[in-house]
């Protein structure tokens, strides 16, 4: 390069172009496929999105295979609570129409527990007056119904439509009232 | 090579020639009949693998999916939640949220006659409520109040992310690129709903998207699939029929959280008290 009057200028001009083609070779590589599509963002992410496997399916999937407990199920004031909530996700279940694992059945004091979690009425902050949830206060409910304290809830009541025994129970001892004991 | 070249170079006879047909013939009817039986059972597994549930969101499957056609809205009804936590344990078990981060969470709220709140969420209820015994105080009130995102119509969220990793979709989600993400966490600063964590296995920024997975397939989010008492519900706002939209143009009183702060939360409650936050 000569050394003429404007060779500063013309080596400035040089550094800037430089810099230029650095940026644009830079957001060349570096911009995802597609940015600015809908927004600033990488649309593929939507799709990524999309693609995330399913856990939980519904009750209609667990009712198609398991008929005999969906005809209880469907009867009682229970058809509300969701299968997976007790037994666990159905995506753990079932995987292209195969088993590809069990489901818990739930048993002994941790039948208890999951009833009080929504039954138990020492918990102040439920909605009142029943017409959402029917709570009781254990274990004074036992008491009342005239039965031992450490009964599990689903000796009385069938877990998956809870007042089905009681009502048969009912049906056939018209005069019994709430609170007498059925022997 | 050589030899199977030679070989097939070799003059057939007339006799070797049918008889390489017919061995054909009868192979390719093999082929047929097996292919037949082998297609018929590859449909059958096909229906079977990947079958999804009854639609729960009339109008999203069956067709391409549109952007526009859609405008989802969640409602909360307070008068409704009885803290049983089912939502929690369907949100932790859909995403495998690590212990201690929350996606959706059921915070309690007991009010004394003086008027004095108290709130708590014990692993933000996922394992249901206790009945808590700290409170000396006459209750006047008490209810819980789910959280999750509120998918703001202006997030905060989306404004402040430097790389473009949180956005909102075309038909009002805001959701997270996992990829882009750097896990600064200046979105977690910036919502003002915290419904934002930083995901310790991932590293990245990760928060409730309204089950955007399940949506799209037609499917409920998981929390309202769950929730046994319909105080979660979820719909869209462009079909006059759905729960949501009746809801929304009842008289009902509406409210969304912290609506001086702008963000225009597509997230509405019935039945908030005023000392909701």
């Amino acid at each position: 390069m000569s050394k003429g009057p404007k060779t500063h200028l013309k080596r400035m001009g040089l550094v800037v172009l430089g810099v230029v083609a650095l940026v644009v070779v830079g957001k060349l590589l570096f911009t995802p496929g597609g940015f600015g599509r809908y927004g600033h963002y990488r649309p593929g992410a939507i799709d990524d999105e999309v693609q995330r496997p399913l856990v939980h399916e519904t009750d209609a999937s667990c009712d198609s295979c398991h008929e005999w407990d969906a005809s209880f199920h469907k009867k009682g004031k229970h058809k509300v609570v969701s299968c997976e909530f007790c037994h666990g996700p159905g995506g753990r279940h079932v995987k292209d129409g195969k088993v590809v694992g069990h489901l818990e059945v739930q048993k002994g004091g941790e039948i208890n527990r999951l009833c009080l979690r929504c039954h138990d009425g020492h918990v102040r902050a439920r909605p009142q007056g029943g017409k959402v949830i029917k709570t009781v206060l254990y274990p004074n409910h036992l008491e009342k119904q005239a039965v031992e304290t450490d009964h599990l809830c689903n000796q009385c009541h069938l877990v998956h439509a809870p007042l089905e025994y009681i009502n048969a129970a009912k049906k056939m001892f018209p005069m019994v009232k709430e609170g007498e004991n059925v022997q | 090579m050589s030899s199977n070249s030679a070989a097939s170079r070799k003059v057939l006879t007339k006799d070797e020639a049918r008889a390489l047909i017919d061995r054909d013939r009868r192979s390719f009817i093999k082929k047929v009949i097996g292919g037949v039986f082998a297609g018929s059972l590859l449909m059958v597994l096909e229906a079977g693998s990947g079958e999804l549930p009854p639609a729960q969101l009339p109008g999203v499957r069956g067709r391409e999916y549109g952007f526009a056609d859609h405008r989802f809205a969640f409602v909360v009804d307070i008068n409704r939640c009885i803290g049983c936590g089912s939502c929690c344990v369907a949100d932790k078990r859909e995403y495998n949220v690590p212990d201690h981060a929350y996606r959706t969470w059921i915070e309690r709220y007991l009010i004394a006659e003086d008027g004095e709140v108290f709130v708590d969420s014990p692993d933000g209820g996922l394992h249901g409520f206790k009945p808590r015994t700290d409170i000396d105080k006459p209750i006047r009130d008490g209810f819980f109040v789910p959280k999750l995102c509120n998918m703001c119509k202006d997030a905060p969220c989306v404004q402040v992310c430097p790389v473009g990793a949180t956005f909102k979709t075309p038909d009002g989600f805001v959701l997270i690129d996992y990829e882009r993400c750097v896990g600064c966490a200046y979105c977690v600063q910036a919502c003002p709903y915290a419904v934002r964590y930083i995901h310790p296995v991932l590293h990245t920024a990760d928060k409730c998207t309204w089950c955007y997975h399940r949506v799209r397939r037609g499917l409920l989010p998981a929390c309202v699939n769950a929730c046994p008492t319909k105080a979660r519900k979820f719909g869209d706002l462009n079909d006059p029929d759905s729960e949501i939209s009746k809801i929304l143009r009842s008289p009902e009183i509406i409210t969304v959280l912290k609506k001086e702060m702008g963000t225009a939360p597509n997230l509405y409650y019935l039945g908030a008290r005023q000392e909701v936050m």
